[in-house]
């Protein structure tokens, strides 16, 4: 009686111990994640127009302004004190990515006692152009004397850099 | 395992490399070249002299005569009566307009008595001289006709300054 009752014990602890072995086994498996990312942004600030926006005086442009995406020219005359031309550049956000005025600078760093003085306008450094949007800014030449001077020339870039808004 | 953690890191590492180029490309630098030139010509100046003769006045050879800044006439007169009339012209040829801030027109003060000198037209001071127009001086000189004898002084001179500065 004893031997049977033992026997049955360890069969059935055997058997426990079996179910046990096949249920670790089968909760244990190579588990394969598969994936694609796709990155879909698409990054597209440009110039798209420039213009001239007003006149004062006698001023006018030798040659029209032209543009491509990245860079804008103007060529102006100035005959008479005081005359000035203003350009309005388009700047528009092509891309699906919100982008912001990073900086703006011009190069060299104008002096109001110039004689030929340009001047900006609407740079906001931090303003953001969300997608699809359009923004104008304004550069202004001016013939900034109280006196007639002789034949004068001068050149400066205006440097607009936009990032990434956050 | 070994395999599965290799594959594991080149797919983060291929994810980190696709996050810098995708941040490198979202600035973007504008230029705009300015260029301005100051191109007016400044250019008032005398462009003609002329002379209308009464009596015996006579010009002296060569005269009258003009540069771009002198007009000069030199005129004989013989006998009391006698007259000179001078037209000097000042045009603005150049691409800026003018006015006449001052203007002088001064006789030899211990010049001849028998002389006269008469301003009979000149431009008013601020009057603006527009690109193209002109201003005109007229000058007469005269032999006083009162005059009955000749003079110990026979001489006479007489200037004229006309200052022009750009019109506002």
């Amino acid at each position: 009686m004893k031997n049977k009752n033992f026997i049955i014990v360890c069969a059935c602890l055997l058997v426990t111990i079996g179910l046990m072995a096949v249920g670790y086994t089968r909760l244990s498996g190579i588990v394969t994640v598969n994936s694609t990312a796709t990155i879909a942004g698409k990054w597209n600030v440009a110039i798209v127009g420039i213009e001239e926006e007003k006149i004062v005086g006698d001023a006018s442009s030798i040659t029209p302004p032209t543009f491509t995406s990245s860079n804008a020219s103007f060529n102006a005359k100035l005959g008479s004190r005081n005359s000035s031309i203003k350009y309005k550049v388009t700047v528009k956000n092509n891309g699906n990515i919100t982008a912001k005025l990073n900086a703006f600078q011009f190069l060299p760093q104008p002096n109001e006692n110039d004689v030929i003085l340009f001047t900006s306008e609407n740079a906001i450094v931090g303003e953001k152009l969300k997608p699809g949007e359009e923004k104008y800014f304004y550069i202004t030449v001016k013939y900034n004397s109280s006196e007639v001077v002789e034949s004068q020339n001068k050149q400066i870039s205006a440097v607009y850099e936009f990032v990434q808004s956050d | 395992m070994k395999d599965k953690k290799n594959v594991l890191i080149c797919a983060l590492l291929l994810t980190i490399m696709v996050m810098a180029v995708g941040y490198a490309a979202f600035s973007q630098t504008l230029n705009i070249n300015g260029t301005a030139t100051i191109a007016g010509e400044w250019q008032v100046e005398i462009t003609g002299i002329d002379s209308e003769l009464e009596g015996a006045a006579t010009n002296k050879e060569g005269t009258p005569t003009f540069t771009s800044t002198t007009a000069t006439f030199d005129v004989e007169l013989v006998k009391p009566g006698d007259s000179a009339t001078y037209t000097i012209t000042v045009k603005n040829n150049g691409s800026i307009d003018a006015k006449l801030s001052s203007i002088t027109l001064t006789p030899q003060a211990d010049g001849s008595s028998a002389i006269l000198y008469e301003i009979v037209k000149q431009p008013a001071v601020d009057s603006v001289l527009a690109v193209g127009g002109t201003h005109e001086v007229v000058v007469k000189v005269t032999y006083d006709e009162n005059v009955e004898e000749v003079p110990e002084v026979t001489t006479k001179t007489f200037t004229g300054v006309l200052e022009y500065v750009q019109a506002n």
